[in-house]
């Protein structure tokens, strides 16, 4: 428990510092772009943590999600025939090329093709997503270390197995990196794919309440995306945690083996 | 049980062509353990890997007890010289030993099991739930043997398997091979690159030399059984039969021998030979070098 509350406090104490910061400099402010914070933490409450709860921000975590999880099956499958392949070394230059045009820059042809949807709009997300999962799976596949795939043949394993057993398990830690990039464009894309012929989401909140002059409600929507970002990253890192322990021991005892 | 018939191993092809060897011919009998021996780059591993059916050989064939080896069998394990590359880093030591049964044994609890039995015959009873990382390197190939003898399998392959460990776990481990083999009845067929280890644990010590490589000799090794560090490698017959062997390795005609001089073939220096005379004083090495 106390360990517990060091970590957090560890954590937080310098955003907190920042608030506090904040809450007093924007104390009385006039300015019509940065209103006082408590203002806008008002807005806050009355917007996320209770009006746009159920109609803009679970629409976007829904999409957020589905489109990453599409994105990413799509990337890990891909991923991994192209690393066992013989052509991962012809196809990837065109891949990274993929990866580099910014996902925002389709929106308009997802649009034209799609229509306004939430398919549409997960579509977006998980064409961003797909990218960094599948180069890096790619590699992780690409990169097992040979005796691996002996000593899978060598327990005559079923290809099932050896695919899900032993290559899979030993390309993760590159795929899960992978996925921790995709994370991050899956949330930017969320918010772009908003931000266009929209009705609703935290994207559109922003929209909507810049083109109205509403300020506390722009920033409240910024706060909260950037709480979402932060969460998302914490349970990230909880998943990398869990599922890489392996991987992170094996690193730490060869660190000290060489040391 | 093991039989090697003219089998023949290249890599490259045309101008490149790399013969490993030509026309092998070598065979393991049941319950028996024979030592595989030679220079360094001789073949030693690519023959492993076509007895194992990870490669394919040229020409010739593989069998046991008549079934042809087109592929990895059932019946045969293969432990790896590099246990830090051959176990599986994210499972644990029990989740390792029974990877090879999961596609053998239905019932997990019978999977279980077997997966207990076989780390307890190597001694490892209570790190079950530990990961090979986690473990020194003598018992992380403990752990690899303990994976391949869960399935029991009728032959046992090891390719250098005691290569990256100190002397006292080496020779713990050749004990236990050998115990295994009395326990389980497996045949067993080691690829080593010390002499000691090869006529201490061998029924039979196969010596393979040149380009391609071919049986330049087996030496039967008529020492008492059961094996003894102490007892057994101070014997009379132990030093002679490893002072032939290293002989041999070493392409050293008998006319060679009696006219005094020294030719070690090219690739031999990775051979123990230092080590080798220096624990018991070969004969004629002597002579030599006064
Ligand atoms: N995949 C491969 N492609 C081409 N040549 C190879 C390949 N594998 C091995 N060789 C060559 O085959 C020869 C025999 O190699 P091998 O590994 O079987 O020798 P070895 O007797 O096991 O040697 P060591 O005692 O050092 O392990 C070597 O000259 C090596 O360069
Ligand atoms: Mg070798």
């Amino acid at each position: 428990m106390n360990k517990w509350l060091r970590e957090i406090v560890a954590e937080l104490w310098l955003p907190c510092l920042v608030v506090l910061f904040w809450w007093f400099t924007s104390r009385g402010s006039q300015s019509l772009h940065f209103p006082p914070l408590s203002v806008i933490l008002e807005r806050f409450g009355q917007d996320w943590l209770f009006a746009r709860f159920w109609t803009d921000l679970l629409p976007s975590l829904r999409n957020f999600g589905f489109g990453l999880l599409i994105g990413a099956m799509i990337g890990a499958a891909a991923g991994t025939a192209l690393g066992l392949s013989r052509v991962a070394r012809h196809v990837l230059p065109l891949l990274e090329v993929m990866r580099a045009i910014p996902v925002i820059a389709l929106i308009p042809l997802i649009i034209m093709m799609l229509g306004t949807s939430d398919i549409e709009k997960i579509a977006i997300i998980a064409f961003g997503s797909i990218w960094p999962v599948l180069l890096n799976t790619t590699e992780g596949v690409r990169n097992i270390d040979p005796t691996l795939r002996d000593v899978g043949r060598s327990l005559t394993l079923d290809r099932g197995s050896v695919l899900f057993r032993v290559i899979l398990p030993a390309a993760s830690p590159q795929i899960v990196a992978g996925l921790r990039l995709s994370v991050s464009i899956a949330l930017v894309a969320t918010v772009g794919s908003e931000l266009f012929a929209s009705t609703r989401g935290i994207g559109y909140v922003i929209l909507s309440a810049t083109q109205g002059w509403d300020m506390p409600q722009m920033w409240a929507a910024l706060l909260m995306l950037g709480i979402v970002g932060y969460a998302l990253n914490g349970l990230m890192t909880l998943f990398e945690r869990r599922a890489l322990r392996w991987h992170w021991g094996r690193a730490a005892i060869n660190r000290a083996a060489t040391r | 049980m093991l039989k090697i018939s003219r089998l023949s191993m290249s890599y490259g092809s045309d101008s490149q062509l790399k013969v490993i060897f030509r026309d092998l011919d070598c065979s393991v009998e049941k319950g028996e353990v024979v030592c595989l021996v030679g220079p360094s780059g001789v073949g030693k591993s690519t023959l492993m890997r076509c007895i194992a059916g990870l490669s394919k050989p040229v020409a010739g064939k593989v069998e046991l007890d008549g079934t042809l080896v087109d592929r990895p069998l059932r019946d045969v394990s293969l432990v790896f010289q590099d246990y830090s590359r051959s176990l599986m880093p994210w499972l644990k030591v029990i989740g390792n030993v029974t990877l090879p049964l999961l596609n053998r044994i239905a019932s997990k609890q019978e999977r279980l099991a077997a997966a207990h039995a076989a780390i307890e015959a190597v001694g490892l009873r209570g790190n079950e739930d530990k990961y090979p990382w986690q473990l020194s390197g003598g018992m992380q190939q403990r752990v690899a043997i303990a994976r391949a003898i869960a399935c029991k399998p009728r032959l046992l392959l090891m390719d250098e398997p005691f290569a990256s460990v100190d002397a006292q776990t080496r020779a713990d481990l050749e004990d236990l091979t050998l115990r295994l083999r009395d326990q389980f009845g497996m045949s067993v067929l080691v690829v080593t690159h010390d002499i000691d280890e090869s006529v201490y644990m061998s029924d039979r010590v196969v010596v393979l030399r040149g380009s391609p490589a071919e049986v330049v000799e087996t030496v039967d090794i008529p020492l008492p059984v059961p094996r003894d560090q102490i007892s057994t490698k101070t014997e009379p017959r132990f030093a002679e039969l490893r002072a032939h062997i290293l002989r041999q390795i070493r392409g050293e005609t008998e006319l060679q021998k009696t006219s005094g001089r020294v030719g070690p073939v090219a690739g031999s220096a990775e051979l123990n030979v230092a080590r080798a005379s220096s624990i018991t004083a070969i004969p004629d090495q002597i002579q030599r070098q006064a």
